[in-house]
Protein backbone atom coordinates (compact mmCIF):
# COMPACT_ATOMS: atom_id res chain seq x y z
CA UNK A 1 0.00 0.00 0.00
CA UNK A 2 1.70 2.94 -1.03
CA UNK A 3 -1.12 5.57 -0.04
CA UNK A 4 -3.78 5.40 2.66
CA UNK A 5 -7.07 3.77 1.18
CA UNK A 6 -9.33 6.71 -0.10
CA UNK A 7 -12.70 6.38 0.97
CA UNK A 8 -15.52 7.32 -2.08
CA UNK A 9 -18.88 7.17 -3.26
CA UNK A 10 -20.69 6.53 -6.28
CA UNK A 11 -24.35 6.94 -8.01
CA UNK A 12 -26.12 7.07 -11.26
CA UNK A 13 -29.09 9.23 -9.16
CA UNK A 14 -31.50 5.85 -9.01
CA UNK A 15 -35.21 6.78 -9.65
CA UNK A 16 -35.98 6.11 -6.33
CA UNK A 17 -39.66 5.64 -4.15
CA UNK A 18 -40.92 7.91 -1.49
CA UNK A 19 -42.33 6.14 1.92
CA UNK A 20 -45.65 5.39 0.05
CA UNK A 21 -44.02 3.75 -2.65
CA UNK A 22 -44.60 6.43 -5.21
CA UNK A 23 -41.49 6.92 -7.83
CA UNK A 24 -40.15 10.58 -7.29
CA UNK A 25 -39.55 12.80 -10.39
CA UNK A 26 -36.04 13.17 -11.87
CA UNK A 27 -35.49 16.62 -10.71
CA UNK A 28 -36.34 15.54 -7.23
CA UNK A 29 -33.97 12.78 -7.50
CA UNK A 30 -31.02 15.52 -8.73
CA UNK A 31 -31.63 17.35 -5.40
CA UNK A 32 -31.34 14.81 -3.30
CA UNK A 33 -27.79 13.57 -5.00
CA UNK A 34 -26.91 16.99 -4.20
CA UNK A 35 -28.08 16.40 -0.21
CA UNK A 36 -25.62 12.96 -0.30
CA UNK A 37 -23.11 14.68 -1.85
CA UNK A 38 -23.14 17.50 1.13
CA UNK A 39 -23.72 15.03 3.96
CA UNK A 40 -20.48 12.72 2.47
CA UNK A 41 -18.36 15.77 2.29
CA UNK A 42 -19.76 16.52 6.40
CA UNK A 43 -18.63 13.24 7.31
CA UNK A 44 -15.55 13.64 5.93
CA UNK A 45 -15.56 11.00 3.16
CA UNK A 46 -13.33 11.38 0.08
CA UNK A 47 -15.29 11.49 -3.28
CA UNK A 48 -18.38 11.71 -4.94
CA UNK A 49 -19.04 9.98 -8.25
CA UNK A 50 -21.73 10.52 -11.11
CA UNK A 51 -22.50 8.48 -13.39
CA UNK A 52 -23.68 9.31 -16.84
CA UNK A 53 -26.58 7.71 -18.11
CA UNK A 54 -29.36 8.17 -20.61
CA UNK A 55 -32.58 5.95 -19.36
CA UNK A 56 -35.65 6.65 -17.81
CA UNK A 57 -34.37 4.47 -14.05
CA UNK A 58 -31.41 6.89 -13.56
CA UNK A 59 -31.52 10.51 -13.55
CA UNK A 60 -28.15 11.58 -14.18
CA UNK A 61 -27.79 12.61 -17.75
CA UNK A 62 -24.93 15.48 -16.90
CA UNK A 63 -23.04 14.82 -14.07
CA UNK A 64 -20.43 17.64 -14.24
CA UNK A 65 -23.85 20.19 -14.22
CA UNK A 66 -24.66 18.03 -10.49
CA UNK A 67 -21.22 18.06 -9.74
CA UNK A 68 -21.11 21.60 -10.16
CA UNK A 69 -24.03 22.38 -7.42
CA UNK A 70 -22.22 20.20 -5.54
CA UNK A 71 -19.08 22.18 -5.75
CA UNK A 72 -21.18 25.16 -4.56
CA UNK A 73 -22.05 23.36 -1.18
CA UNK A 74 -19.04 21.37 -0.33
CA UNK A 75 -15.36 22.39 0.89
CA UNK A 76 -13.24 18.91 0.85
CA UNK A 77 -14.87 16.29 -0.73
CA UNK A 78 -13.28 15.80 -4.42
CA UNK A 79 -16.11 15.57 -7.16
CA UNK A 80 -16.34 13.12 -10.22
CA UNK A 81 -18.00 11.11 -12.69
CA UNK A 82 -18.62 7.49 -12.41
CA UNK A 83 -18.12 7.31 -15.29
CA UNK A 84 -18.24 9.75 -18.48
CA UNK A 85 -18.87 7.84 -21.34
CA UNK A 86 -15.96 9.36 -23.77
CA UNK A 87 -16.85 7.50 -26.55
CA UNK A 88 -20.06 9.12 -27.15
CA UNK A 89 -19.24 12.73 -26.45
CA UNK A 90 -16.14 15.29 -27.38
CA UNK A 91 -13.30 15.11 -25.40
CA UNK A 92 -12.47 18.79 -25.93
CA UNK A 93 -15.58 19.83 -24.42
CA UNK A 94 -15.21 16.49 -21.69
CA UNK A 95 -11.74 18.94 -20.73
CA UNK A 96 -13.59 21.94 -20.70
CA UNK A 97 -16.51 21.08 -18.61
CA UNK A 98 -14.37 19.54 -15.93
CA UNK A 99 -11.27 21.98 -15.84
CA UNK A 100 -14.64 24.40 -15.11
CA UNK A 101 -15.84 22.30 -12.37
CA UNK A 102 -12.07 22.08 -10.98
CA UNK A 103 -12.20 25.96 -11.00
CA UNK A 104 -15.55 26.40 -9.50
CA UNK A 105 -14.44 23.96 -6.72
CA UNK A 106 -10.59 24.76 -5.89
CA UNK A 107 -9.35 21.96 -7.57
CA UNK A 108 -11.06 19.34 -6.23
CA UNK A 109 -12.60 17.42 -10.06
CA UNK A 110 -11.82 14.24 -11.13
CA UNK A 111 -12.75 12.96 -14.53
CA UNK A 112 -13.57 8.84 -14.86
CA UNK A 113 -13.51 8.07 -18.51
CA UNK A 114 -15.31 4.93 -19.43
CA UNK A 115 -16.42 3.11 -22.94
CA UNK A 116 -20.07 2.93 -21.38
CA UNK A 117 -21.56 -0.28 -20.18
CA UNK A 118 -24.83 0.50 -21.26
CA UNK A 119 -25.29 1.82 -25.02
CA UNK A 120 -28.34 4.18 -24.95
CA UNK A 121 -25.75 7.27 -25.93
CA UNK A 122 -24.72 5.83 -28.83
CA UNK A 123 -27.94 5.65 -30.95
CA UNK A 124 -28.90 9.28 -29.00
CA UNK A 125 -25.70 11.05 -29.93
CA UNK A 126 -25.11 9.93 -33.13
CA UNK A 127 -22.29 7.55 -32.90
CA UNK A 128 -22.21 4.15 -34.59
CA UNK A 129 -21.93 1.31 -31.63
CA UNK A 130 -19.88 -0.76 -33.96
CA UNK A 131 -16.90 1.15 -33.53
CA UNK A 132 -17.26 1.26 -29.81
CA UNK A 133 -13.94 0.59 -29.05
CA UNK A 134 -12.52 2.62 -32.37
CA UNK A 135 -13.93 5.44 -30.63
CA UNK A 136 -12.57 5.13 -27.37
CA UNK A 137 -8.91 4.76 -28.14
CA UNK A 138 -9.02 7.97 -30.22
CA UNK A 139 -10.90 10.49 -27.81
CA UNK A 140 -8.89 8.71 -25.21
CA UNK A 141 -5.35 9.77 -27.27
CA UNK A 142 -6.97 13.22 -27.75
CA UNK A 143 -7.50 13.87 -24.15
CA UNK A 144 -4.19 12.49 -22.93
CA UNK A 145 -3.07 15.33 -25.45
CA UNK A 146 -5.10 17.93 -23.81
CA UNK A 147 -4.32 16.89 -20.41
CA UNK A 148 -0.38 18.54 -21.25
CA UNK A 149 -2.57 22.19 -21.20
CA UNK A 150 0.67 22.91 -24.46
CA UNK A 151 -0.39 23.89 -27.50
CA UNK A 152 -1.79 20.64 -29.22
CA UNK A 153 -0.86 19.12 -32.42
CA UNK A 154 -2.89 16.05 -32.83
CA UNK A 155 -4.72 14.17 -35.93
CA UNK A 156 -7.01 11.27 -35.84
CA UNK A 157 -9.21 9.74 -37.75
CA UNK A 158 -12.67 10.76 -36.58
CA UNK A 159 -12.26 14.35 -36.64
CA UNK A 160 -10.49 17.06 -38.19
CA UNK A 161 -7.11 17.65 -37.22
CA UNK A 162 -5.77 20.10 -34.91
CA UNK A 163 -2.43 22.32 -34.92
CA UNK A 164 -1.07 24.60 -31.80
CA UNK A 165 -4.30 24.16 -30.28
CA UNK A 166 -4.97 25.35 -26.64
CA UNK A 167 -8.06 24.64 -24.49
CA UNK A 168 -9.74 26.69 -22.02
CA UNK A 169 -10.10 27.56 -19.16
CA UNK A 170 -6.54 25.59 -18.48
CA UNK A 171 -6.99 23.52 -15.15
CA UNK A 172 -5.10 25.99 -12.18
CA UNK A 173 -3.16 23.69 -10.75
CA UNK A 174 -1.30 20.69 -12.47
CA UNK A 175 -3.10 18.37 -14.55
CA UNK A 176 -6.85 17.04 -14.38
CA UNK A 177 -6.90 14.08 -12.43
CA UNK A 178 -7.84 11.40 -14.97
CA UNK A 179 -8.93 7.97 -14.49
CA UNK A 180 -9.71 4.94 -16.58
CA UNK A 181 -12.95 3.05 -15.60
CA UNK A 182 -12.82 -0.40 -16.84
CA UNK A 183 -15.44 -3.75 -15.69
CA UNK A 184 -14.00 -6.95 -15.87
CA UNK A 185 -15.93 -8.73 -18.80
CA UNK A 186 -13.73 -7.78 -21.09
CA UNK A 187 -9.41 -7.94 -21.20
CA UNK A 188 -9.25 -4.56 -23.27
CA UNK A 189 -7.53 -2.27 -20.64
CA UNK A 190 -6.37 0.45 -22.46
CA UNK A 191 -3.37 1.48 -24.65
CA UNK A 192 -0.03 1.23 -22.92
CA UNK A 193 1.02 4.36 -24.87
CA UNK A 194 -1.73 6.30 -23.30
CA UNK A 195 0.18 7.87 -20.81
CA UNK A 196 -3.03 8.31 -17.93
CA UNK A 197 -4.19 4.85 -17.93
CA UNK A 198 -5.83 3.30 -15.88
CA UNK B 1 -10.69 2.10 -11.39
CA UNK B 2 -12.13 -1.58 -11.78
CA UNK B 3 -15.90 -1.43 -11.90
CA UNK B 4 -16.13 -4.69 -9.35
CA UNK B 5 -19.85 -5.75 -9.81
CA UNK B 6 -19.93 -9.61 -8.92
CA UNK B 7 -17.85 -12.31 -8.07
CA UNK B 8 -14.47 -12.64 -5.81
CA UNK B 9 -12.63 -9.15 -6.01
CA UNK B 10 -9.39 -11.27 -5.69
CA UNK B 11 -10.00 -12.43 -9.05
CA UNK B 12 -9.11 -8.83 -10.66
CA UNK B 13 -5.22 -9.39 -8.99
CA UNK B 14 -3.89 -10.13 -11.97
CA UNK B 15 -5.32 -7.53 -14.01
CA UNK B 16 -3.77 -5.49 -11.00
CA UNK B 17 -0.10 -7.51 -12.00
CA UNK B 18 -0.63 -6.66 -16.01
CA UNK B 19 -1.62 -3.50 -15.63
CA UNK B 20 2.03 -2.94 -13.29
CA UNK B 21 3.67 -5.12 -15.62
CA UNK B 22 2.66 -2.83 -18.67
CA UNK B 23 3.48 0.03 -16.82
CA UNK B 24 7.07 -1.31 -16.13
CA UNK B 25 7.47 -2.42 -19.18
CA UNK B 26 6.76 0.98 -21.06
CA UNK B 27 8.83 3.19 -18.37
CA UNK B 28 5.84 4.92 -17.50
CA UNK B 29 5.10 5.00 -13.17
CA UNK B 30 1.98 3.01 -12.12
CA UNK B 31 -1.02 5.62 -11.56
CA UNK B 32 -3.57 4.60 -8.39
CA UNK B 33 -6.09 1.70 -8.48
CA UNK B 34 -9.37 1.50 -7.39
CA UNK B 35 -11.92 -0.28 -7.06
CA UNK B 36 -15.96 0.67 -7.68
CA UNK B 37 -18.41 -1.91 -6.20
CA UNK B 38 -22.12 -1.83 -4.52
CA UNK B 39 -23.30 -1.89 -1.37
CA UNK B 40 -25.56 -1.07 1.44
CA UNK B 41 -24.81 -0.13 5.36
CA UNK B 42 -27.53 -0.71 8.20
CA UNK B 43 -26.79 -1.34 11.67
CA UNK B 44 -26.91 -5.31 11.59
CA UNK B 45 -26.11 -7.88 8.81
CA UNK B 46 -30.00 -8.86 8.75
CA UNK B 47 -31.55 -5.07 8.31
CA UNK B 48 -29.25 -4.19 6.02
CA UNK B 49 -29.93 -6.75 3.53
CA UNK B 50 -33.61 -7.03 4.27
CA UNK B 51 -33.55 -3.52 3.58
CA UNK B 52 -31.55 -3.48 0.13
CA UNK B 53 -32.98 -7.34 -1.06
CA UNK B 54 -36.03 -6.17 -3.19
CA UNK B 55 -34.67 -2.53 -4.23
CA UNK B 56 -31.31 -4.46 -5.70
CA UNK B 57 -33.02 -7.25 -7.30
CA UNK B 58 -35.43 -4.47 -9.22
CA UNK B 59 -32.94 -2.57 -10.31
CA UNK B 60 -30.44 -6.32 -11.33
CA UNK B 61 -33.74 -7.54 -12.67
CA UNK B 62 -34.53 -4.39 -15.14
CA UNK B 63 -31.22 -4.56 -16.15
CA UNK B 64 -31.25 -7.88 -16.72
CA UNK B 65 -34.09 -8.05 -18.98
CA UNK B 66 -32.32 -6.19 -21.56
CA UNK B 67 -29.50 -8.05 -21.85
CA UNK B 68 -30.61 -11.56 -21.28
CA UNK B 69 -29.81 -12.57 -17.34
CA UNK B 70 -32.15 -14.62 -15.42
CA UNK B 71 -33.80 -12.69 -12.42
CA UNK B 72 -31.91 -12.86 -9.48
CA UNK B 73 -32.52 -15.19 -6.96
CA UNK B 74 -31.99 -14.45 -3.34
CA UNK B 75 -28.94 -17.79 -3.15
CA UNK B 76 -27.06 -15.52 -5.86
CA UNK B 77 -27.69 -12.27 -3.16
CA UNK B 78 -26.59 -13.65 0.13
CA UNK B 79 -23.46 -15.37 -2.37
CA UNK B 80 -22.80 -12.19 -3.20
CA UNK B 81 -22.87 -10.41 -0.02
CA UNK B 82 -20.70 -13.25 1.45
CA UNK B 83 -18.30 -14.09 -1.07
CA UNK B 84 -18.93 -11.62 -3.85
CA UNK B 85 -18.32 -7.98 -4.35
CA UNK B 86 -21.85 -6.72 -2.48
CA UNK B 87 -21.06 -4.84 0.26
CA UNK B 88 -24.35 -5.23 2.01
CA UNK B 89 -24.35 -5.38 6.22
CA UNK B 90 -23.51 -3.90 9.60
CA UNK B 91 -20.41 -1.76 9.76
CA UNK B 92 -18.41 -4.37 10.67
CA UNK B 93 -18.88 -7.00 8.15
CA UNK B 94 -18.65 -4.54 5.39
CA UNK B 95 -15.21 -3.00 6.56
CA UNK B 96 -13.94 -6.10 6.86
CA UNK B 97 -15.10 -6.85 3.11
CA UNK B 98 -13.47 -3.55 2.13
CA UNK B 99 -10.17 -3.98 4.06
CA UNK B 100 -9.82 -7.58 2.16
CA UNK B 101 -10.69 -6.26 -1.30
CA UNK B 102 -8.21 -3.23 -0.68
CA UNK B 103 -5.01 -5.76 0.43
CA UNK B 104 -6.09 -8.39 -2.26
CA UNK B 105 -5.84 -5.97 -5.09
CA UNK B 106 -3.20 -3.03 -3.45
CA UNK B 107 -5.72 -0.16 -4.22
CA UNK B 108 -5.90 3.71 -3.24
CA UNK B 109 -9.67 4.21 -3.05
CA UNK B 110 -12.87 2.09 -2.79
CA UNK B 111 -16.14 3.63 -4.33
CA UNK B 112 -18.87 2.39 -3.41
CA UNK B 113 -22.20 2.62 -5.10
CA UNK B 114 -24.83 3.23 -2.55
CA UNK B 115 -27.68 3.78 -4.51
CA UNK B 116 -29.15 0.72 -5.28
CA UNK B 117 -32.76 1.14 -8.25
CA UNK B 118 -35.78 2.29 -5.90
CA UNK B 119 -34.26 2.51 -2.67
CA UNK B 120 -35.47 5.54 -1.03
CA UNK B 121 -33.29 8.88 -0.38
CA UNK B 122 -33.92 8.62 3.57
CA UNK B 123 -32.06 5.05 3.72
CA UNK B 124 -29.46 6.00 1.67
CA UNK B 125 -28.96 8.77 3.89
CA UNK B 126 -28.41 6.56 6.81
CA UNK B 127 -25.80 4.72 4.69
CA UNK B 128 -23.89 7.16 4.45
CA UNK B 129 -23.84 8.14 7.30
CA UNK B 130 -22.87 4.74 8.49
CA UNK B 131 -19.84 4.53 6.19
CA UNK B 132 -18.40 8.09 7.23
CA UNK B 133 -18.93 7.58 10.77
CA UNK B 134 -18.50 3.98 11.26
CA UNK B 135 -16.81 1.82 8.78
CA UNK B 136 -13.88 3.84 7.43
CA UNK B 137 -12.86 4.64 10.97
CA UNK B 138 -12.75 0.83 10.88
CA UNK B 139 -11.12 0.10 7.57
CA UNK B 140 -7.98 2.23 8.91
CA UNK B 141 -7.54 0.69 11.43
CA UNK B 142 -7.76 -3.02 9.99
CA UNK B 143 -5.79 -1.78 7.18
CA UNK B 144 -2.93 -0.57 9.87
Amino acid sequence: MTAPLQFGLDTFGDVTRDASGAMLAHAQVIRNVVDEAVLADELGLDFIGLGEHHRADFAISSPETVLAAIAARTKRIHLGSAVTVLSSDDPIRVFQRFATLDALSNGRAEVILGRGSFTESFPLFGFDLRAYEALFEEKLDLFAALLSQKPVTWEGKLRPPLRDQLVYPPVEKGQLKTWIGVGGSRNRWCAPRITICP
Amino acid sequence: MLAIIGGDPARFAPYVDLYHRASREFGRQAKPIGVHSPGYFAATDEQAREELWPDYKAMRDRIGKERGWPPMGRDEFVNEAEHGSLYVGSPETVARKIAKTAKALGIERFQLKYSAGPLPHEKLMKSIELYGRKVVPMVREMMG
